[in-house]
């Protein structure tokens, strides 16, 4: 990770502890009737720490700078792969979130075929297979242990089925 | 003494017959793929084995639950070691070498290795705590609120050996510990029972999840890292950059004992004092053990790349 990356990862938490000691303390701790003393050593601690890291980043910089580093060669790379990770984050985000409503067959069946995709895999029908049968598999494994997975319209027609 | 050997001897009469260790294996084989799945772990598969366990016999269900938790116990490592995924939170410490092994082709080492440190472990563990279980007991009932707070300072204190030499490692590591900190805040206050940080979700009064956190964050980063280097190879690339299985010799099996048992010892003893207190539990103690073996180890140790000892 190049000094710029690291600068902008401790801009990220001071801006998070300042956010939390104007906004988050007051509404989420002091309003619900809580003692915001160890919230606020916390917030202190984690503040000093990420002006330290700061602090770290811009000794890093200057050393960059000084003997003359391609970090610009770096960033372009960095950029060029982050779109799977940024992806794989929002498939992951949308699936938790879906699986409420449309159970745990039906997401898991739709985020393992775009995880599927995202990864590259050029093999379409291995991949709509297995991410088909996976999550009947994984369905029927809790069902046998009397577990309980979040159910959709496919796991009542299972149900149903089932009797 | 006496009196505990001869209980030990009339269990040992009770215990080892074909049906007990036949239970024995079959446990230790559900236990082997709860382990090796992120987040099931041997306790949860102890709790949904526990059902069946009513109709069959004591000795059997007791067996058969011992094996479910021993073999769950490794099973961990073997995800840590694959996929630097642990399956365990205390395999995170696993991780740190057996991965690099891994990519170096040590793969049958590094779970061999994993395997004997498990074993011997457990088995020093064991005795260790038959007979000197009355007299921690006696202490771990004595520790007040001031020496939990003490050992939750040390626990925390150990995480700083394993932070890395330079500056600016060590100062992620604080930050890491600190962010650890305010994750725990989520829930409700101990003393007030008022809610902090919860937003108005009530699945979040009881805070997050400590053993879903450890594996969601470990596993998702190792999922993330994944995706990235996804698009620079290709699967005949993947197979090239991890390199050949390295055969494993008994000379090399007898070398790595005699490299490896001062730590393995150590981290047997450490581990059994620190699991017998409360508050610290199996994953304080996995990296405890393994900061200790970097810092008693030489400079020339490959902590980090693949050292044998990290996986004691």
């Amino acid at each position: 990770m190049n000094a710029r990356s690291e600068m902008s990862i401790a801009g990220v938490l001071i801006g998070f502890c300042l956010l939390n000691y104007f906004y988050l303390i007051p509404t989420q701790v002091v309003a619900e009737g809580s003692s915001p003393i160890y919230p606020l050593l916390v917030n202190s601690m984690l503040l000093c720490f990420s002006l330290a890291y700061m602090a770290e980043g811009v000794r890093a910089l200057r050393l960059e700078k000084s003997s003359g580093e391609n970090g610009a060669v770096e960033q372009k790379t960095t950029d060029h792969t982050l779109w799977r990770p940024l992806a794989m984050l929002a498939a992951t985000g949308a699936w938790v979130l879906t699986m409420e409503w449309l159970g745990f067959i039906l997401s898991t069946f739709v985020f393992l075929l775009v995880a599927s995709r995202i990864f590259g895999s050029k093999k379409l029908i291995a991949a709509f297979s297995l991410s088909l049968i996976m999550p009947f598999v994984i369905h029927f494994i809790f069902l046998g242990l009397n577990s309980v997975l979040p159910e959709g319209p496919v796991e009542e027609l299972i149900s149903t089925i089932i009797g | 003494m006496t009196e505990i050997l001869g209980h030990l001897w009339d269990g040992a009469l009770f215990a080892v017959s074909a049906w007990n260790l036949l239970a024995i294996l079959l446990g230790y084989f559900v236990g082997i793929i709860a382990g090796v799945i992120p987040g099931v772990m041997a306790v949860t598969a102890m709790v949904l084995i526990l059902p069946y366990t009513f109709t069959l016999e004591p000795l059997f269900a007791i067996s058969l639950l011992m094996g479910i938790y021993k073999g769950g116990a490794y099973a961990g490592s073997i995800t840590a070691t694959l996929f630097n995924i642990p399956g365990t939170p205390e395999a995170a410490a696993t991780a740190l070498d057996s991965y690099p092994m891994f990519m170096q082709g040590d793969q049958r080492r590094s779970l061999e290795l994993a395997l004997w440190a498990s074993v011997i472990g457990g088995t020093i563990s064991n005795l260790l705590l038959v007979f000197t279980a009355p007299p921690l007991a006696e202490v771990a009932l004595r520790l007040g609120p001031a020496e939990i707070a003490a050992l939750i300072l040390f626990s925390l204190t150990a995480v700083i050996t394993l932070l890395g030499d330079s500056r600016m490692d060590i100062w992620k590591g604080f930050i890491s510990i600190t962010l650890g900190l305010m994750l725990a805040i989520v829930g409700l206050d101990n003393m007030s029972a008022s809610r902090r940080y919860v937003f108005g979700i009530a699945d979040l009064d009881n805070g997050v999840p400590f053993v879903l956190t450890v594996i969601a964050l470990l596993a998702l980063s190792e999922v993330f890292i994944q995706a990235e280097k996804a698009g620079s190879f290709t699967l005949g690339a993947v197979r090239e950059n991890v390199a050949n299985i390295i055969p494993y010799t008994w000379r090399q099996r007898w070398l790595d004992l005699k490299i490896c048992f001062k730590d393995l010892i150590r981290s047997s003893l450490v581990g059994s004092l620190l699991g017998a207190l409360p508050g610290i539990g199996a994953t304080t103690a996995a990296f405890v053990c393994y900061g200790e073996a970097r810092r008693s180890a030489k400079k020339e140790a490959r902590f980090g790349q693949g050292d044998p000892r990290g996986q004691r």
